[in-house]
Formats: structure tokens, C-alpha cells, sequence
């Protein structure tokens, strides 16, 4: 009896231990799991140095605020931008702060800090030890060797250079401050090439057929939005569609690829195989500040950020695939930024 | 120590209750015929009539006068940047400064940095709070400061000079002249001061906290004031103009890495008054011209921002009396603004008209009703209608006060016109305000013992709130609703014991301030709920000790109250020593300010200077 007692006992504990996957990271907290985290990243109130960084486990169903503080001890600065992870590392774009916090994955502790920026947006890795960062200030690239942590060079560009993407070996730089899309040459760093359109380049994201999205963000001088479809070879338009006025952005795939969601106020969606721009807003602002779109590439769950008054506590609002209501969840203020790991 | 504080301030309250003894005569203002409009502003109000001797002693500025002895709370961005006031959960936009009457908000951006006036111009300071909108028109909300620069009689030459140095490069200096007989008496003044404030600090954001110095945050700056007054038989014209320039740089907030910011400021102040009248009737006609430049630059950015603006300003009353008990009181307000707004190419104007009635009434000696009128236009379109009604009313040795006041603001240039994002469409700002005032007073040969208890609501409408809008800019709309209510405490002794003075003066407030509805239990960011600030001084012959010391609770830096800034407690002491020489008096200092050594910030971004030394002597001749 006690044998099968003390076997039964073991069993249970190899059964446990089999169960427990979630590893611990090194303060004894549970790590984040690859597949079940969502990085939120809140901008915080301009100069407050109150942007804080937010994770939400789709599993348990639970957000952490503030996770960067309580690890660190400190906030990550002023104007959290943007999240790339990178050889396993977490890269938070602080902008105002003019750094890039260096993380661990498994509890966003610190591991090194990259300096000397001038208002830091995106950060996109462009080859081994090698990241391009656009800057809304810089009139440059900021050319980041990920090896040292440091800023090795720059490629000048005049004006507000926004988001990145890889596309066949060269590296596309949208830029919000004039109307071309910059193909920069990671082995060489230098600009090969400029894509002309009507107006600012804020947002990229590709198809399934590899083709280039390109949102145009409009501005307040009367541009209007535009969003074009870019041919993947030889970047020639194939597709242009006006949008009503306003201020888009957040271009972001669905899953498959095949078709988009973007803001201009309210929440918009489009499909590829679409000639015209959606009449109607498939997600009103109503109360809202729409400020973030995230689409889960799992399960192509949708993701809101709220920022409200700019000033508070902001909200994430999630949509299923089929756009009913799921949940919401209190994050930090003016949540604009979604990283699905 | 905080706690120490309150319970000594909460000891001279009731100490004050106590030995209040009934029923004396409690000097009303009366008919206030031979004052201008704002002769009446503290009618119904809790105001403070504020000390500048020791500030012009200092060579310190209305920021530090305020934040030692009111419970204005002063947003600071550091020791050269901006100092806002904040008056019973308000806005800096939502004070009314009048300098001799000319309300000299900037009209570009409502508010007015009060590091930039330096005491050492000004011959008399006020702070009347809550609402007077009735009277000071648009932005005086939260409270007024009125600053005076008029004379009192003189007869001969005068003249001050003070000098005053210390630590981190503060040097400052200002001498005044003045002359008076009969029929004239006039002034002028020259102030200058320079400081590097390059401190350390421990930056206590960081984990662990970091060892730090403020860097490229020196402030320049220099002024001209002159004055004269012509004295006629039933007549006086007088004049005032002012020049204050200034150049600082803006250092780096904590989360920033560095800054090639600077900015200049520069004003020119001109008002023209005229009065005339008899027994029971008076006019009064002032006429004002402002002129103001703010460059902003960030050679980083390659940005340079250039903005100015002018305005003009025309406020004729007529004072009557019409028997023993009524007063009537007419009066216009017009005031023209017109600003060069970087970038825009093309000026951009404003105008603003009102008409203004008043009543005052006074049945007795010890009672007076005001009430007041008010309704004006401006390029916006008609403002709300304005009454005002105060009352006051003298029990002894106590006074009960009260006041009822709807309140305006107008749009700013830069929330009209400024690019991107500027709003033409904007209405003004509205609410209602009210307020009840007790206060008792004793006094002895040898004693004084005086008290204030004031509770007040407030209640702010369509606020002109920035938020993110089309094309990407940030774009002004009426879009929020704010709330204010809170007591304040105030306590003063004097006792004369032989050859040693003993002085004590102690303030306390409570603010809530809300946002949205009256039942938010979340205060709204940067107000602190809780101010405070005491003063004790001993005099022996030619001596004086004193000691300052002033709180500030928790502060959140957004509204949903989750990131706190940490409560501070700021001491100061000073020696002064006054000699004496024919008609020549002379006092020198020493001082020692934030005694503690604290490491606080007031706004997020910025620590602090730490206990720091300075010196200086003051000459009356």
C-alpha cells in the first residue's frame, strides 16, 4: 500500500511538472509564452514620461500594466512607440526619450539601452547585426549595430521617416513629411530608389501575393488619404483609393493576407480584390479615440486601442474574426502600438 | 514634518477661534466711488494682500512670492522654464493677471510666466480668488493676481537699490528712483538677474537613483519700469510702462537625453489713466497698450518659432452716488488683439466689447451687496450673460462673505488660428463659481491674532480641450467639463514682548478637482489636493529669524491618477540684520532655501534645486 501510495505521489508530480509550461524568468515571475502575448504599448501623455508598456496573455485572458516598470523599477520613458523583436530580444522605441530600451523576452527586463537619437519611431532589422530605425526629426536613418548597441551610421532623408519593411532584399522607408516611399539597399545603405505618390507614406503592410500596401496618411493642408497598392517587381500602381478626408493610418493585414483594416477616425476594412475604398466604417469611433489596430495573426482576432482622452488610462477593445465584441481590457494611456509574439 | 506643519497651522486656527471676542466694528470698504472697477474685486472674495519686501529683497519673482504665501499652487518646469499658476484647481489660463488693471495674459496662449515679473517692479500685489469674471473679464476663473505699480505719496528723493547673489550662478541686482512733491511724484527702476542653475540632483525615477546635474538651463533677464502721476485738484493722470525682456535655455527634462532649446521673451507694457471727480461722482478712463514676443527655438530641430502680438486696450468708468446707501457704477471694455502666429504669414485679430453695470449697496456700516452686470461680444460671436452677486456682512470681529459669479474665457489666438490645427469655430469657455468667506480679526497693543475659513465650488463648461483631429494635428474644441471645490485655512499672529517680535502665519487648502462630473472620485492631473505653508519670525532690535516652510501633496501627471508625483516639503531659513544711518537703511541677508535638501519635483520632468545659499543686502535712502 505504501509503495503504491509513494508511486501515485511521484506520478502526480511528473504529471505537474509535465503540465507546467509556462518557465519562470529570473525574478520568479511567470515568462511570456511565444503564441499567447500580446505586447500593448502606450504612448503615455507628451513630456509626462508616463508611456508604459502593457502585456496580455491570451490564454489566461489577463493584462499586466506597467510590466516595464515593475521589472525595471522605472518607466520606459517618454512617448513608447513602437516594439520589434529581434534575435529574441525585445526592441521598445521610446520616442521623445530618444532611446530604444533593450529587452529580455521572458520579463522585459532591461539588457541594454541604444542612445542618441533624435525622436526615434520604428526599428526594422535589415541583416545579421544590422537595424535601420526612421526618425520623425533626424532628416535620416539612424543605421543600429546590434552587436554593441549603438548607432554606426546614418542615410540621410529629408524629413519624417516612418515605418519600414523588407521587400526582396531591399528595405522600404515610408516618409510622412513628403510623397515618396524611399528603397534603401541594406548592403550598401544607400537609397537606390523613390517611389512617388500623391501624398505622406505613414503605413505599409504586404498581401498574400507579396504585393506593397502603401496607406497616405493625409494631411491638414487638404491631401487626402489615399491607400495604393504597389506592384511587387517593379513598384508601378495598381490599384488607387481616395479616401474621404481625415488622417489615416495603421495600415494592418488580416492573417491571410487578403485584406486590410486601417483607422481614419473610425475603423475601416477593405479587401484586396476591392476597386474602390469602403463607403462605410466597419467599426464607428462613436466615444472612441481610435488610436491602434492590431490583428492577432493567429486567429485574426481584432485589436482596439482606445486612447480616450489622451490624458487617462486608455482601453483595448477585441473583436473575433467575425467582429463580435469579445472583451476589454484597461491598459496605460493612449495605447498605440500592438506586437503579437 | 508635514504633519507637524498642519497640526501648528490647525493649532493657530482654533487658537484664533477661541479668543475672538464679539461684537466690534468691522470697517467696511463703503462706497467705493473714488476706486476704479476692480476696487471691487475683493468684494465677497477670500483675498490676500501680499508681502513683496522680502521678495524685492531676494530679487525673486511673483512665482516665488505666490508659492510662499498663498495656496496658489505654481506649476514649474524647472528653475528656467515656465511657472504656471494653478488657483483652486484651475489652469494657469484660468487666471486673470492685471497689472495696473490691463489684464496681460498673453493673448496668444492665455497664460503668463510668472518667473518673468520680477517683484522688485511692483509697489503692491493682490490675489483675489475665485471668479471675477464679472469684472476682470475672460480667464478670472480661478482666482485674480492684480499687480500695482502706482505710488504711494512722497515727498523728495528716494531711491532702493538691492543686490543679491548665491548659488548656481544667481546674481541679480535692481535699483529705483523716485521723487515726489505735491502735484507729482514718479518712479523709475532697472532689474537685472542671471543664473546658470546648473545643480545636481538625484534623479530618483532612475532604479537605482542616479547622480545627476541639469545642464543648458541658464536664464537671463532685465526690465525697465517707470511711473509718474500728475495730481490735479479733482484730477490725476498718470502713466505706467514697463519693459521686461528675458533668454533662457530650456534644459532636458528627465526623459530626455538632451536639449539645444532656448527661448526669448520680451513685453512692453503701456497704460494711460485718467481720473476726475467730485463728492459723489467719479470717472475713470484707463487705456492700455501691451506688446509681446515670444521665439521659441531648437537648434536640433532647425526649429524657429517667431511670435508676437499687440493688443489694445480702452476701459472707461463712471462712478455715482446716488444716496448714503447706493452706488452705481458704469462701465465699457474694449480691447483689440492682433498676433503674428509662426508659421502663419498673414496676422490674425480678435476684438472684445463689453458693457458692465454695478450696484453697491450698503444698508449699514457692517454689510455691503454688490451686484454686477456684465454682457460682452467678441470676434467669436455674444458672450454668456455675466451677474456677479457678493455680499458681506461684519459680526463683531467676524466677517461673512459670499459670492455668486457665472464666468468666461475666450479662445486664445492659438486656439483660433494657429497652424495646424487652429479652431475658429471655438465658443467661449463658461461656468459658475461660488464662494463663502468667514474671517475674524482681534487685536490688541500688543497682539493680533486674524483668520480666514473659505469654501468654494466651481464649475467649468465647455472647456477648450486639444485632442488629435483630421490631418493628423491636434485640433481645440469644447469638449470637457471640469469641476473644482475645496476649503482653505489661513491663520496669522503677532505678539510684541519687549524688544522681540514675534510673527506666525500659517495657509492651508484642500482641492478637489474633477473632471467630467462633480462625483469623480479621481483628481485631475498636476492638482494637488492638499497645499500648505507656514512662516514663523523673530525680531530682536536690529535682528530677524525666520523660518518658511511649504508642502505640496501628491500630484498625478495624468487623470486616471496612476502616476503619482511625490509629495514634496520645501524649508527655508533666513538671518537679516538692518542697520541704520541718518535716512539711510540698509539690511543684509543670509538664507538658505530648501533646508532639507529634498529632492522634489513640481512637474514630472524636473528636479529641483537642492538647499542652496544666497546673500544679499537691500539700501532705502
Amino acid at each position: 500500500m505504501r509503495n503504491l501510495t509513494m508511486i501515485a505521489l511521484v506520478a502526480a508530480l511528473f504529471a505537474m511538472a509535465a503540465n507546467c509550461k509556462k518557465p519562470l524568468d529570473p525574478s520568479g515571475r511567470q515568462a511570456f509564452i511565444k503564441g499567447e502575448t500580446v505586447f500593448i504599448l502606450n504612448e503615455g501623455a507628451f513630456q509626462q514620461g508616463n508611456g508604459s508598456v502593457s502585456v496580455y496573455n491570451k490564454t489566461d485572458q489577463e493584462v499586466e500594466n506597467k510590466l516595464f516598470q515593475s521589472i525595471n523599477g522605472e518607466n520606459p520613458g517618454d512617448v513608447v512607440q513602437s516594439m520589434s523583436i529581434i534575435d529574441g530580444q525585445g526592441y521598445i522605441v521610446v520616442n521623445n526619450s530618444q532611446k530604444i530600451e533593450v529587452t529580455g523576452l521572458d520579463s522585459l527586463l532591461r539588457m541594454a539601452q541604444i542612445s542618441g537619437f533624435t525622436s526615434p519611431r520604428y526599428i526594422l532589422k535589415v541583416g545579421d547585426k544590422k537595424a535601420y530605425v526612421s526618425e520623425l526629426f533626424g532628416d535620416s536613418i539612424a543605421i543600429v549595430d546590434l552587436s554593441s548597441h549603438s548607432i554606426s551610421g546614418k542615410i540621410g532623408i529629408g524629413g519624417w521617416t516612418e515605418e519600414m519593411m523588407m521587400h526582396n532584399g531591399k528595405v522600404l522607408v515610408g516618409n510622412n513629411s513628403n510623397a515618396f516611399i524611399y528603397v534603401i539597399d541594406p548592403l550598401t545603405d544607400s537609397i537606390v530608389d523613390k517611389i512617388a505618390l500623391l501624398n505622406q507614406a505613414k503605413s505599409m503592410a504586404h498581401d498574400s501575393d507579396g504585393d506593397v500596401w502603401v496607406l497616405c496618411s493625409g494631411s491638414f493642408t487638404g491631401d487626402l488619404p489615399h491607400v495604393y497598392e504597389l506592384d511587387k517587381n517593379d513598384f508601378s500602381i495598381k490599384k488607387d483609393f481616395p479616401l474621404s478626408g481625415g488622417y489615416a493610418g495603421d495600415l494592418t493585414a488580416n492573417a491571410a493576407g487578403d485584406a486590410f483594416y486601417f483607422l481614419n477616425t473610425d475603423v475601416y476594412k477593405f479587401s484586396v480584390n476591392d476597386n474602390q475604398a469602403p463607403a462605410n466604417a466597419l467599426i464607428p469611433a462613436g466615444s472612441h479615440s481610435w488610436y491602434a489596430i492590431g490583428v492577432d495573426p493567429a486567429n485574426d482576432e481584432l485589436y482596439l486601442g482606445d486612447a480616450g482622452d489622451f490624458s487617462s488610462n486608455g482601453a483595448v477593445y477585441r473583436f473575433s474574426s467575425s467582429l463580435s465584441p469579445i472583451d476589454t481590457m484597461q491598459v496605460g494611456i493612449s495605447p498605440g502600438y500592438f506586437l503579437f509574439y | 514634518m508635514r504633519i507637524a506643519v498642519t497640526l501648528f497651522m490647525l493649532f493657530l486656527f482654533r487658537l484664533g477661534i477661541s479668543q475672538a471676542p464679539p461684537d466690534t466694528v468691522y470697517h467696511l470698504p463703503g462706497a467705493v466711488v473714488k476706486g476704479d472697477r476692480f476696487s471691487l474685486l475683493p468684494a465677497g472674495s477670500l483675498s490676500d494682500s501680499l508681502s513683496l519686501s522680502r521678495a524685492k529683497k531676494y530679487g525673486l519673482s511673483l512665482a516665488g512670492v505666490l508659492s510662499e504665501n498663498t495656496s496658489v499652487f505654481l506649476r514649474e518646469y524647472g528653475p528656467a522654464g515656465l511657472a504656471l499658476a494653478s488657483v483652486r484647481g484651475t489652469g494657469a489660463q484660468q487666471m486673470a493677471i492685471l497689472w495696473n488693471g490691463l489684464n496681460i495674459q498673453s493673448p496668444m496662449n492665455g497664460q503668463k510666466d510668472l518667473r518673468l515679473l520680477p517683484a522688485f517692479f511692483f509697489e503692491d500685489a493682490e490675489m483675489v480668488y475665485g471668479s471675477s469674471a464679472g469684472l476682470a473679464g475672460s480667464g478670472a476663473i480661478g482666482g485674480t493676481l492684480r499687480l500695482s505699480t502706482a505710488m504711494a505719496a512722497l515727498r523728495g528723493w528716494k531711491s532702493d537699490v538691492t543686490l543679491a547673489g548665491g548659488s548656481f550662478g544667481m546674481r541679480a541686482g535692481g535699483v529705483s528712483l523716485s521723487y515726489g512733491e505735491a502735484h507729482y511724484r514718479g518712479k523709475i527702476s532697472l532689474y537685472a538677474s542671471r543664473s546658470r542653475n546648473d545643480y545636481p540632483f538625484l534623479n530618483t525615477a532612475r532604479n537605482p537613483p542616479l547622480a545627476d546635474r541639469l545642464t543648458h538651463a541658464r536664464l537671463q533677464q532685465q526690465g525697465l519700469q517707470y511711473q509718474s502721476t500728475i495730481q490735479g485738484k479733482k484730477s490725476a493722470l498718470d502713466i505706467h510702462y514697463m519693459h521686461l525682456s528675458s533668454d533662457r535655455q530650456l534644459p532636458p527634462g528627465i526623459f530626455e537625453s538632451a536639449s539645444q532649446k532656448s527661448q526669448q521673451d520680451a513685453g512692453n507694457y503701456v497704460k494711460l489713466g485718467w481720473k476726475r471727480g467730485g463728492k459723489d461722482h467719479y470717472w475713470h478712463i484707463n487705456a492700455g497698450w501691451i506688446a509681446e514676443k515670444i521665439n521659441y527655438n531648437d537648434t536640433s530641430l532647425n526649429l524657429y518659432a517667431r511670435n508676437r502680438s499687440r493688443s489694445l486696450v480702452f476701459q472707461p468708468d463712471y462712478s455715482l452716488t446716488l444716496n448714503a446707501k447706493w452706488m452705481m457704477r458704469a462701465g465699457f471694455f474694449l480691447r483689440y488683439d492682433r498676433a503674428q502666429l509662426d508659421p502663419l504669414s498673414e496676422d490674425v485679430d480678435r476684438h472684445e466689447e463689453a458693457l458692465l453695470v454695478s450696484w453697491v449697496y450698503t444698508p449699514d456700516k457692517k454689510s455691503m451687496i454688490h451686484l454686477n452686470l456684465r454682457q460682452g461680444r467678441s470676434s467669436q460671436g455674444i458672450h454668456p450673460f455675466i451677474p456677479t452677486l457678493a455680499a458681506s456682512r461684519a459680526f463683531g470681529k467676524w466677517t461673512l462673505k459670499g459670492k455668486v459669479s457665472r464666468h468666461y474665457r475666450e479662445p486664445t489666438l492659438n486656439d483660433l488660428y494657429w497652424q495646424p490645427g487652429g479652431n475658429p469655430q471655438l465658443k467661449p469657455e463658461r461656468g459658475w463659481a461660488a464662494d463663502l468667506t468667514l474671517l475674524f480679526e482681534c487685536s490688541s497693543d500688543r497682539h493680533l491674532l486674524s483668520g480666514t475659513f473659505s469654501a468654494y465650488a466651481n464649475a467649468m463648461l465647455d472647456q477648450i480641450v486639444w485632442q488629435p483631429a483630421d490631418g493628423g494635428i491636434w485640433q481645440p474644441d469644447n469638449i470637457a467639463k471640469s469641476y473644482a471645490r475645496g476649503l482653505e485655512w489661513q491663520v496669522q499672529a503677532a505678539s510684541l514682548k519687549g524688544p522681540v517680535r514675534f510673527r506666525a502665519r500659517a495657509g492651508l487648502a484642500f482641492t478637489r478637482a474633477l473632471r467630467d462630473r462633480w462625483s469623480n472620485e479621481l483628481q485631475m492631473a498636476f492638482v494637488p489636493r492638499w497645499t500648505g505653508h507656514a512662516r514663523i519670525e523673530a525680531a530682536y532690535r536690529h535682528w530677524t529669524l525666520s523660518y518658511s516652510h511649504r508642502f505640496s501633496g501628491v500630484r498625478y501627471s495624468d487623470n486616471s491618477n496612476s502616476y503619482p508625483i511625490e509629495a514634496f516639503d520645501l524649508g527655508e531659513m533666513e538671518c537679516a540684520r538692518t542697520f541704520e544711518t541718518g535716512k539711510t537703511r540698509m539690511n543684509a541677508y543670509a538664507r538658505l532655501s530648501n533646508v532639507w535638501n529634498e529632492s522634489y519635483r513640481v512637474m514630472p520632468a524636473y528636479f529641483m534645486p537642492p538647499i542652496a545659499f544666497y546673500t544679499g543686502i537691500y539700501l532705502h535712502f
